[in-house]
């Protein structure tokens, strides 16, 4: 078992919510405070080191015109990450494919990182969230299409190395590829792809690429891990799957005392909570298909919905997308997630979030990782079978 | 009446055919089309009505090349050319009169008049402000209210619609995404390409549109050699759902010209 450390990189000195109608898309920047956000960047750097020095790897992410996550361009804080950092590996989930224009332009991002860090790049593509379409103007028709597309165009501009070729799909078109450099681990760093449906799991497990899903609970994350188990196999690619293509994302806070643990916890929520967004910016036309659709007019909701409306530490726990409480109980709840849903061997650890401040989360971190993590490692190798 | 056409291209087209004489093709607008009598029953009566549904609307398969108004353009050129309709009166609302102004900018001598209510396709304000208002930053009940006039009840209620309803609902905000999303509800190149379009053409506008604005609608009509503005006293903005009677008015007006 990997664990990654993740903070959404969150700037949460907002007015009330009662005061704007949505957190994304079209708050005012007028509410960002540039001192405060230097100092925000500053500390999520160093907080991303602490973790290294714990023996944690680093994931980043990025978002768009919203106050959740400050990082609109994670290749930018990744490249700060590669020349700080020494040892950890560095997952950066996702460059949201979908709405980026140039592909080769990416992956000549992602082999300087890799370069520059001597390998120790984690590749993650994405489509990129619902809330993106608008920021990036990116028509939310066809993302899927886009996103596959580009990643096969990634793909071979890392792996070709006898000059020039060209690329003429349906999306993207380039006469000149020759990308320099290229990546320092070969063939390529090892590439993510992230899903919470079951039908993405699928074409990912198809691929054999790593998956990575998110806050999907016990159910959710059985689901889609059932599902690209189901596409690995079919694809031909074997019977076993190795739990290191599979990873589960939730909310981790560790204290001596479950008091303590709780009370970190309990700012990790933001998180889930400090998401206010109307339905229309929350669900571009095309981006879900037309049967879910139908069933969200008919009144389904998103399963952390109901969860967002009545948050706490215990719910979160015993939905399966927060890890809290003591050494032992923290052992204990990843236990029983990992056997439910047929073991991963990654965990990206939402360790930070909204106003957990900069002491409470090394506190966090830091007992994680002396007195939890050992454990996992000992006890969940990446290199088991996925399965029950 | 409505049914499903395979065209030789393969491509598969919802036309609704009723009537006989002088052909009619009229393109909808942002809602789909739907049989109004008010509308229907005067145009059909001697003459000829084609109302193809647009690529994305309802449920035939879209091909996968098609993300452009001028796609569905050549497409419905392709419907007439296999229809061996040679000419014909042309009506387009909204999204449907930006197909047709794409047409008739490819093939103006086939097209004996053309009519736009309300249409969409060129950009004529200011760089910082759309001309057309962000329909995808409304929710679903001001979307919905947006295409009828205040005189109207036009309450948006799932509950009270059928799935087939809320799936056309559906379907036709992706395929506007689908045609619109970029640049904006507009082709860059169509305003440099009107000036070919010589035959007579009227404007006409919901005096109560929400959606397209008089100025730009006057606007619009300057680009044409041969255009006339009207407003219609009373109606919003889908003339076909919300005033088609009206519609009928100004399209019997039109028939039997040149």
């Amino acid at each position: 078992m990997r664990v990654w450390h993740f903070s959404e990189t969150a700037y949460p000195y907002l007015p009330p919510a009662e005061d704007y109608d949505s957190i994304r898309i079209t708050l005012p920047n007028r509410y960002f405070d540039p001192v405060k956000g230097a100092e925000l960047y500053n500390r999520y750097l160093d907080e991303w080191l602490i973790a290294e020095d714990e023996g944690l790897d680093i994931i980043v992410n990025e978002h768009h015109q919203t106050a959740t996550c400050i990082d609109p361009a994670a290749p930018l804080i990744l490249s700060a990450l590669a020349r700080q950092s020494t040892k950890a590996r560095l997952l950066i989930l996702g460059n949201p494919l979908a709405n980026r224009k140039n592909p080769v332009r990416v992956a000549e991002e992602m082999a300087m990182v890799d370069v520059l860090s001597e390998g120790r790049l984690d590749v993650g593509f994405v489509r990129g969230v619902p809330y993106e379409v608008l920021p990036a103007n990116s028509n939310p028709a066809r993302m899927n299409e886009r996103m596959w597309e580009a990643i096969d165009l990634i793909n071979e501009a890392f792996t070709r190395h006898d000059g020039p070729f060209s690329f003429e799909g349906d999306f993207f078109h380039f006469r000149n590829v020759n990308i320099w450099p290229r990546p320092y681990q070969q063939p390529t760093p090892p590439i993510w792809v992230s899903s919470t449906s079951p039908g993405g799991a699928r074409q990912i497990g198809a691929r054999g690429y790593r998956l990575a899903t998110f806050l999907t609970g016990f159910d959710g994350t059985r689901k889609v891990y059932d599902s690209y188990r189901e596409g690995w196999r079919a694809a031909g690619l074997g019977d076993d799957v190795p739990t290191d293509r599979l990873s589960y994302s939730g909310m981790v806070y560790c204290a001596d005392t479950e008091e303590e643990a709780y009370k970190g916890a309990e700012k990790l929520l933001w998180y889930v909570t400090s998401n206010k967004v109307p339905g229309h910016l929350a669900n571009p036309p095309g981006y879900v298909p037309t049967a879910a659709n139908l069933q969200i007019m008919r009144g389904a909701e998103h399963p952390l919905k109901a969860f967002q409306q009545k948050p706490s530490v215990e719910n979160a726990i015993e939905k399966g997308i927060m890890f809290a409480g003591t050494p032992d109980q923290v052992y204990g709840q990843f236990k029983r997630m990992y056997d439910y849903v047929g073991g991963f061997g990654n965990f990206l650890m939402m360790g930070q979030a909204g106003f957990l401040e900069h002491d409470e989360t090394v506190a966090g971190v830091k007992k994680f990782a002396r007195e939890v993590y050992p454990r996992l490692q000992a006890d969940f190798p990446g290199t088991r079978v996925s399965g029950y | 009446m409505r049914h499903r056409k395979t065209l030789k291209t393969g491509v598969e087209l919802d036309v609704f055919d009723k009537g006989k004489g002088e052909a009619v093709l009229y393109l909808h607008g942002f809602v789909g089309f739907s049989e109004q009598d008010a509308f229907v029953e005067p145009v059909t009566s001697g003459h000829r009505l084609i109302a193809p549904t647009h690529p994305g609307y309802g449920d035939a398969p879209v091909p996968k090349w098609l993300d452009s108004t001028a796609d569905a353009a050549f497409i419905y050129w392709s419907l007439l050319d296999e229809l061996e309709i040679d000419s014909f009166h042309l009506v387009g609302s909204a999204l449907g009169g930006w197909i047709a102004t794409e047409m008739a900018t490819m093939s103006p001598d086939r097209v004996k008049s053309l009519t736009l209510v309300s249409p969409v396709g060129v950009k004529l304000g200011a760089r910082d402000a759309l001309d057309i208002p962000d329909l995808y930053k409304l929710s679903n009940e001001d979307l919905y209210q947006a295409f009828f006039s205040d005189k109207t009840d036009a309450t948006f209620d799932p509950d009270s619609m059928s799935d087939e309803e809320v799936v056309a609902f559906i379907r036709s905000r992706e395929a506007v995404a689908l045609y619109a999303w970029e640049p904006w509800m507009h082709n860059p190149k169509l305003r440099h390409r009107i000036p070919r379009i010589a035959v007579d053409t009227v404007l006409a506008r919901g005096a109560e549109d929400k959606i397209v604005a008089k100025w730009y609608a006057d606007g619009f009509a300057e680009l044409f050699p041969n255009a006339t503005r009207t407003e219609i006293a009373g109606a919003g903005h889908d003339l076909l759902h919300d005033a088609p009677d009206e519609l009928a008015k100004l399209v019997m007006q039109r028939l039997g010209s040149r």
